[in-house]
């Protein structure tokens, strides 16, 4: 950029104040906040009694906790496969010579993360009714009227759709990334790995996957993030239930926090959640490295 | 003519200014409910409470105004919650009985037993009334409700004397054997929507505890003193039977992923013989009932369970569970005028006027009821309300701890799909009991 035209360090940090103030405002002083509350006895009105550790003591030892984690562990790896999986399957596929009108598959693709997850869960709780959904319709309609069952109130598959519902929603999120991730790479790579005989798995495997492995890690960290504060589609779908089989530990911090009205606990929780979501993270940015890093030498 | 002009605007300028501080200064008081507009559209009751604040503003104007915010039930509980615990409460609020344990310790709301034992009006009173915003024995509340039932079972006789029942049953063993004829048809007995967890332990559960346990075990439950337990036979029992029913066909399949008004719906295109609701679904059924449905339903009793013998087996559960409260840090004559508000306001003028206008049950015994052109439904809930009024027998969810209302809630979903063995459910909630004391 001609230096001329360059803004001053100056100006960048002035304009800079007001968006990284609201941000700081927002997001990082409640977690100060909620580390602070979450050394304390707090129960619904302003008196607080220090508590030292008793909340975290309390938290290694709750299995509703645990299994919620579980839970937010099975939708990040279903997330994984299918959201990432399947965007890169799309990206793969427009990016190819054979796609036609791929400007709206792209914003075909993309519009359901523009909805509100409330809308979108709400939506699928309806084709999930026992009486009057699709899903429960087309299986009657088949013949398979056995395989029938009132699915979000069945604790061994209420899980297991609503990640269906969680995957569907944002495959076009992490399309569209990858798909501008590709045109950081030169389209000559695959025409010469395609005139070598290399056949699309191959392309795919050796060639892309390799150069978007930054894409990936980011990729990957946007996912685990995500599915870590799952709260919207759970809540609107199941409320965490039948009992807690659905439950996922945001919708857990929120409902000790403000039905049991047990704000100290909560804020434990929170934290809780924080730190279990970046060991997670930082966990597999270590795998792939370790993964990747074999490869590259 | 410059001058003169300048001289009259200069004079009209300090007038204005002047006026205000020749007024009398008129009280504002913020108060925070969930009456909101389409609650107001929906229901009677919420048209009534409406009605009652236009009332106190007209006949207070100039001398005491409140300015209402309305939202959303569910979001009013979590916003208040928040209010609370940041200190920062509105004058007036509407206080849910199982809030009074924790908002008392924490000096949120004003102490308002002397204004209540100087009311000329206190005898007019349901009894029962303020039992569930007194704690240590004050009274932190003003009720705006009828001891109203919330566990009713609405039938259709129709399709009860077509499944060859001429009457409603008596006891649950009956129900169960119905069961078999009505799944026959393709339709479940009893509706019931419990996602939102809390219509199971709300409409079924407080009456029939009751009937297994006794109010006496109850209220030794309340009193936390050790002499009741969640684990004791007869709660376990209750969740026995709990189980039971999850078990027996009488349900809908989708019992735990449907909501209340789901099942209420349900009850009302005349998809299921029976629904178990409160006071409210009366309103709901008059409103929304197909015809035929509307025609038949008669309300009734909880069935007796099997071996349930702790209790009265004609026992029903009710509460006055929603009170206005005042905000503690008012002082002087704002205090005194916001205390004054919260008696005033569905006080004796709103009572007469649900009891002229739409023939309802109120906080307050009214000399005249209207009985013409009201609903034969209501007048019908009248009757058993009405008679069930001074039973004592409480309901869960306004009087115990929430902490413990949300295991039960979450445990009880479980009982009923038959993941969670009855007895390992008491003794979570008893573990919930024991750190609270």
């Amino acid at each position: 950029m001609n230096e001329r035209l360059k803004p001053t360090k100056r100006i960048f940090f002035a304009y800079l104040t007001a968006p990284i103030a609201v941000y700081v405002f927002t997001v990082i002083v409640p977690v100060f906040y909620a580390v602070y509350f979450s050394f304390f006895k707090w129960k619904s009105g302003p008196k607080k009694t220090f508590d030292g550790l008793t909340n975290y003591q309390k938290l290694v030892n709750d299995n509703v906790f645990w299994s919620s984690f579980q839970n937010n562990m099975f939708l990040t790896f279903v997330s994984i496969i299918g959201q990432i999986g399947f965007a890169f399957l799309f990206a793969m596929m427009l990016n190819s010579k054979f796609a036609r009108a791929k400007r709206l598959h792209r914003t075909l693709c993309y519009f359901p993360v523009t909805i509100s997850a409330v809308v979108v869960a709400y939506i699928w709780s309806m084709i999930y009714n026992y009486d009057y959904g699709l899903l429960n319709y087309f299986l009657r309609q088949a013949g398979l009227g056995d395989f029938v069952k009132p699915w979000l109130s069945d604790p061994d598959f209420a899980l297991k759709f609503i990640s269906l519902t969680i995957v569907w929603q944002y495959i076009g999120y992490y399309m569209v990334i990858l798909i501008s991730a590709f045109t950081s790479i030169d389209p000559n790579i695959f025409e010469m790995a395609e005139i070598d005989g290399a056949n699309a798995w191959q392309r795919a495997l050796h060639i892309a996957l390799p150069l978007l492995k930054p894409t990936f890690v980011v990729m990957l960290t946007l996912c685990i993030s995500g599915n870590m504060k799952t709260f919207d589609h759970v809540y609107v779908m199941t409320g965490g239930g039948p009992g807690n089989a659905t439950s996922v530990m945001a919708l857990y911090a929120y409902s000790i926090s403000f039905i049991r009205n047990n704000m100290g606990y909560g804020s434990a929780l929170s934290i809780g959640l924080l730190v279990l979501s970046l060991a997670v993270i930082m966990g597999t940015r270590w795998g792939i490295n370790r993964l990747f890093a074999g490869k590259e030498a | 003519m410059k001058k003169i002009l300048a001289l009259v605007l200069t004079l009209i300028l300090v007038l204005a200014l002047a006026t205000p501080v020749m007024a009398e200064e008129e009280i504002k008081l913020t108060f925070s409910n969930f009456n909101t507009e389409e609650e107001i559209k929906n229901n009677a009751e919420s048209a009534g409470r409406a009605w009652a604040l236009d009332h106190f503003n007209e006949l207070n104007a100039g001398k005491v105004q409140i300015e209402s915010t309305a939202m959303s039930h569910d979001d009013y509980a979590i916003k208040i919650q928040a209010q609370a615990a940041a200190d920062d409460l509105p004058d007036l609020f509407f206080l849910k009985g199982s809030w009074v344990e924790n908002f008392a310790e924490n000096d949120l709301m004003a102490d308002l037993t002397e204004y209540y034992n100087a009311l000329p009006v206190k005898d007019s009173y349901y009894a029962g009334e303020f039992k569930s915003a007194t704690f240590g024995g004050k009274i932190y509340g003003t009720p705006m409700q009828f001891v109203s039932p919330t566990s009713l079972m609405y039938s259709n006789k129709k399709l009860w004397a077509d499944a060859g029942y001429e009457t409603i049953p008596a006891t649950f063993d009956e129900v169960f054997a119905a069961a078999k004829v009505f799944n026959e048809k393709g339709i479940p007995t009893i509706a019931l929507g419990n996602k939102d967890n809390w219509p199971y332990e709300s409409c079924w559960i407080s009456c029939l505890g009751d009937r297994f346990t006794g109010t006496a075990w109850f209220n030794g439950i309340l009193a936390r003193d050790g002499s009741a337990k969640f684990t004791d036979p007869a709660f376990v029992d209750m969740l026995k039977f709990t189980k039971a029913l999850g078990q027996s066909g009488t349900l809908n399949a989708d019992f735990n992923s449907i909501s209340h008004d789901e099942s209420i719906s349900m009850y009302n295109q005349g998809k299921s013989a029976s629904l178990v609701s409160g006071y409210w679904a009366v309103a709901n059924i008059i409103g929304n009932a197909t015809p035929e449905v509307k025609e038949n339903t008669v309300i009734t009793l909880l069935p007796q369970p099997a071996g349930a013998a702790g209790g009265d087996p004609n026992s029903l559960s009710n509460a006055s569970g929603w009170f206005v409260a005042v905000n503690n840090k008012l002082e002087g004559a704002k205090r005194e005028a916001a205390i004054k508000a919260a008696f005033e306001l569905y006080g004796v003028d709103y009572c007469d006027h649900m009891a002229l206008t739409y023939g309802m049950l109120s906080p307050m015994k009214v000399k005249e009821m209207k009985t013409e052109g009201v609903d034969p439904l209501t007048i019908a809930y009248n009757e058993i309300a009405g008679a069930a009024a001074a039973s004592g027998v409480p309901v869960y969810d306004v009087e115990l701890n929430g902490a413990i209302i949300d295991v039960m809630n979450k445990g009880l979903q479980e009982v009923l799909a038959g993941t969670l063995e009855p007895e390992a459910l008491a003794e979570m909630i008893q573990v919930e009991q024991d750190a609270l004391s």
